[in-house]
């Protein structure tokens, strides 16, 4: 795609609310850590967002979390992205039950449409403790 | 005067939505384990696809190629 999309931001949440009407964006709780049992348990869901922007085109986005003590990939979704005009955003909301972390530390996702990186963020996992 | 031009700026603000959840969209890769049995899983396209995405460790990168490897497919076919 070119010239390559930007993302206005990207963020990890424990919820994502678009108002239907004003398509104003409520995220709840954004976090830099989070606490989530580790493999073979999936995680606590929580909300990936990001508000893109790009040409007019169709493309493949990838969203891809790597452990980045090894740069291990232990996650990856895709999806088909239209752009349908330069000045109206993509609102990529997903809600991700099904990653499993295998282990705590450091980690980033990192947001692809066809083979361009668009954003990054980093995040810490925590490993939670129940009693 | 500002409200009615919030007010159709508002309206004409359209973004497409991508309202996605994987459990309904299942993942193409997800962690099973190690590297060798979560490549196990994955379509021979989205493995060919991670190689050329070019950001994967060498553990990933080198059980990627071994599971292409043992499905007799070459990583550039």
């Amino acid at each position: 795609m070119v010239p390559p999309p930007v993302v206005a931001g990207l963020h990890v949440c424990r919820d994502v609310l678009i108002d239907a009407a004003s398509h104003e964006v409520t995220l709840t709780r954004s976090f830099r850590s989070l606490s989530a049992p580790l493999y073979p348990k999936v995680t606590t869901p929580f909300w990936a967002f990001a508000e893109l922007y790009g040409p007019v085109a169709k493309g493949n986005l990838t969203l891809q979390v790597l452990a980045l003590d090894k740069q291990e990939m232990v996650y990856a979704f895709k999806h088909s992205v239209e752009f349908k005009d330069r000045f109206e955003p993509v609102f990529l909301k997903l809600n991700m039950g099904q990653c499993r972390f295998p282990r705590p530390g450091e980690y980033e996702m990192i947001v692809w449409v066809d083979l361009d990186i668009v954003a990054l963020r980093r995040f810490e996992i925590l490993e939670e403790t129940k009693p | 005067m500002s409200s009615k031009r919030d007010s159709l700026s508002t309206n004409l603000f359209s973004p497409t939505i991508l309202d996605l959840d994987d459990s309904r969209t299942p993942p193409v890769f997800v962690w099973a384990g190690s590297n060798e049995e979560s490549f196990r899983l994955v379509a021979t396209e989205e493995i060919q696809l991670f190689l050329r995405m070019n950001n994967l460790g060498p553990a990933s990168r080198a059980a990627a190629l071994a599971e292409l490897a043992r499905r007799g497919i070459s990583p550039d076919a």
